[in-house]
C-alpha cells in the first residue's frame, strides 16, 4: 500500500493555478482566451439561470446527411426531456431525466430503457477546461443570430492539426449552446447541432420531468454503472484486465473506466477526453463467443493481445485509429499502465476547495484503486 | 374519459379537429386533470414551436421528378428479376423450398446457422453500445451529440 501525496500536491498546485488565472480574469483585461473560457465554462454548468424550452437540429450520429429534429425541454436544475420529432422512423423516440434515472421509451419497439441519470457522473467541467486550454487555442469570432438569440462565437482551435477545429455559438446571457459546427480538413464547416427555436420560459410543469409517466409495453431497468476503481466485487469478478496506455494521443487523458455488467457482454468502458470532446473505449475478451464485431458507424474497432477494442468519438476516423493503435499496443504488451495513464488524470483532477483526500493503491491483481473524498478519510 | 384517451386525442383536440361532444368531454377532463393540463401545454409549446419553422416550397418540377424517379426505381427493379431470364415465381418458389429444407436440416441437426447467431450479438452490441453513448453524451453539450437517441433497443 502506497500513499503518493505529491500527485495530491500536484493536484492542488494546478488548482491554485486555475483559481488565480480565474480570479484575474473578471476585469477589462480579462484576455480574449479568457473569456472564451469562460463561456464554454457556462456552457458546461449543470444549475442554469433560466428553463430552456428548443427545437434543435442536430447531425445523425449514424453520420448521414439526416438531421434529427429534437424538442428539448431542460429546468434550471438540469432535469431534462427531449422528444424526437424527426424523422419519422424514430419520432416519438423521448427521454426524461429526472436527476437520478434516465427513461427512454422506444414507440416502435414498446420499450422503456431505464439507467442511471448522467447526471450522477463526477462533475468534471473544471477537469476538462484545464485540458481544454492544454489542447486547442481559445479565441472569439464576433456575434452571430441564432433562432433569434445572440450568440457570441467561441473557436475552438486544436494544437494537432489531425483534429477539427470546433466552433461554438453561445447565449452569453444564459449560457445556452445554439449551435455548433466542426472545421475539419476541408475547410468547409460542418454543422454538428443548431437550435432552430428557443424560448426560456419562468417555469416548466414538473410532471414534465416525471418519468412514472405510464408508457405501454415493455421495461428494461439497467443495473448502475460502477466504477472499476471502485474496489467493488464486479472489478474483481471482471474476469480481464483492461488496459491502459502509457500517453495518449492529441492530448486524450484517461477519465474514469466503467463496468458493463450485460451477461452477454461483460465490457469495460474507459472514458477519455481532450477537454472538449469525450470518447469511450471499449473493451472485452476476444474469447467471448458470445459478441462478434462489426463496424459501426462513429466507431473504430480492433483486436490485440487477446482484447477486443471499440472507440467511440466525434473525431476523424483517422484520430480514433490513432487511440485505438495506443490501447492496441498497451494490450500488445499485455501491460497495464493504468498508474501512469491515472497520475496524469489525477493531476488535472477537478478538486474543490474542501479538504480533499486523495489515494491510491495498488492491488495484487494490478488493479488501481483510487480514492477521493471530500474530507480527510484513512484507507 | 381517461387520461389515457385524452392524451391520445390531444393533439386533434388542439387542431380543432373533434366534433362538439368529443371536444366538450376533452375539456371537461382538463378541467379536473392537472396531468393532462400539463400535457396539453407542452403540446400548445411544441405546436406554437412548429408554426414558427420556415416552410419549403417544392420547386415547380418537383412532382415530374418524384414519379420519374419512382418509376426508374420500379424499372430497375423488374429488369433485376428477369435479368437471369428466370421466372421470379420460380425463383421465389426455389427459394422457399430450399429454405425449409435447411430448416429441417437444422431441426435434425439441432444447431443453429452461423449468420443467425451472428446477427443476434451484433445487435446486442450495437444496442448497448448505443444506450452507453445515449448515456454519456447527456451531461455534455461541447462534444457534439448532445441529445443522443437509440433508434431501436435489441436486447431483450
Amino acid at each position: 500500500m502506497r500513499i503518493v501525496k505529491d500527485t495530491l500536491a500536484l493536484s492542488l498546485l494546478a488548482l491554485c493555478a486555475f483559481s488565480f488565472a480565474a480570479g484575474n480574469g473578471g476585469g477589462k483585461g480579462q484576455s480574449e482566451s479568457e473569456r472564451a473560457r469562460k463561456l464554454l465554462l457556462k456552457t458546461l454548468e449543470r444549475d442554469r439561470p433560466q428553463n430552456v424550452v428548443a427545437i434543435i437540429l442536430q447531425r445523425s450520429p449514424d453520420c448521414s446527411d439526416v438531421m434529427q429534429r429534437i424538442q428539448v425541454q431542460i429546468s434550471k436544475d438540469g432535469k431534462m426531456r427531449q422528444t424526437v420529432i424527426y424523422p419519422l422512423s424514430m419520432e416519438g423516440v423521448e427521454t426524461i431525466d429526472d436527476g437520478r434515472q434516465s427513461a427512454t421509451y422506444l414507440p416502435d419497439d414498446k420499450l422503456t430503457l431505464i439507467q442511471e441519470s448522467p447526471r450522477l457522473m463526477p462533475n468534471d467541467t473544471l477537469t476538462r477546461m484545464n485540458l481544454t486550454t492544454r489542447n486547442y487555442g481559445l479565441s472569439l469570432a464576433g456575434t452571430s443570430v441564432v433562432a433569434g438569440k445572440t450568440a457570441t462565437i467561441v473557436v475552438a482551435t486544436p494544437h494537432n492539426r489531425d483534429m477539427e477545429t470546433r466552433r461554438y455559438y453561445i447565449d452569453a446571457d444564459t449560457g445556452f449552446l445554439l449551435q455548433l459546427e466542426t472545421i475539419g480538413k476541408s475547410k468547409e464547416p460542418k454543422l454538428a447541432f443548431k437550435a432552430q427555436v428557443v424560448s426560456y420560459p419562468s417555469s416548466i410543469p414538473s410532471q414534465t420531468f416525471s418519468i412514472d409517466q405510464a408508457k405501454s409495453g415493455k421495461t428494461l431497468v439497467f443495473r448502475r454503472r460502477s466504477g472499476i476503481y471502485d474496489g467493488n466485487k464486479d472489478a474483481q469478478n471482471l474476469g480481464f484486465e483492461p488496459v491502459f496506455p502509457d500517453a495518449l494521443p492529441y492530448g486524450f487523458s484517461v477519465q474514469d473506466a466503467q463496468i458493463n455488467d450485460n451477461v452477454q457482454w461483460r465490457s469495460v468502458a474507459v472514458r477519455i477526453t481532450d477537454g472538449l470532446i469525450k470518447g469511450t473505449v471499449y473493451q472485452w475478451p476476444a474469447s467471448s463467443k458470445n459478441v462478434k464485431v462489426r463496424e459501426m458507424p462513429g466507431t473504430t474497432m480492433g483486436e490485440s493481445g487477446g482484447m477486443k477494442l471499440v472507440v467511440a468519438a466525434d473525431v476523424p476516423e483517422s484520430v480514433r485509429r490513432r487511440i485505438l493503435e495506443a490501447f492496441s499496443d498497451a494490450a500488445r504488451r499485455g501491460g497495464n499502465d493504468g498508474s501512469q495513464a491515472f497520475a496524469g488524470f489525477i493531476q488535472s483532477l477537478e478538486l474543490s476547495l474542501r479538504q480533499i483526500s486523495l489515494t491510491h493503491i495498488e492491488l495484487p491483481a494490478g488493479i488501481l484503486l483510487i480514492t477521493v473524498s471530500n474530507s480527510i478519510n484513512e484507507i | 374519459m381517461n387520461c389515457k384517451s385524452v392524451q391520445a386525442y390531444l393533439s386533434a383536440y388542439l387542431d380543432g379537429e373533434l366534433n362538439g361532444t368529443e371536444r366538450l368531454d376533452i375539456r371537461q377532463h382538463l378541467h379536473e386533470c392537472s396531468e393532462c393540463q400539463a400535457e396539453e401545454q407542452q403540446l400548445k409549446v411544441l405546436k406554437q414551436m412548429l408554426r414558427g419553422l420556415p416552410t419549403y416550397t417544392p420547386s415547380d418540377d418537383f412532382e415530374e421528378r418524384l414519379v420519374k424517379n419512382v418509376v426508374q426505381v420500379q424499372e430497375q427493379k423488374r429488369t433485376s428479376r428477369f435479368s437471369l431470364g428466370l421466372d421470379w415465381r420460380f425463383v421465389a418458389g426455389f427459394a422457399a423450398t430450399a429454405a425449409l429444407a435447411t430448416f429441417a436440416m437444422l431441426q435434425v441437426t439441432g444447431r443453429p446457422g452461423p449468420d443467425t447467431a451472428n446477427a443476434t450479438v451484433n445487435d446486442t452490441l450495437a444496442s448497448e453500445i448505443g444506450r452507453d453513448q445515449m448515456f454519456i453524451a447527456g451531461n455534455d453539450p461541447l462534444s457534439g451529440n448532445r441529445f443522443a437517441v437509440p433508434t431501436t433497443y435489441a436486447n431483450r
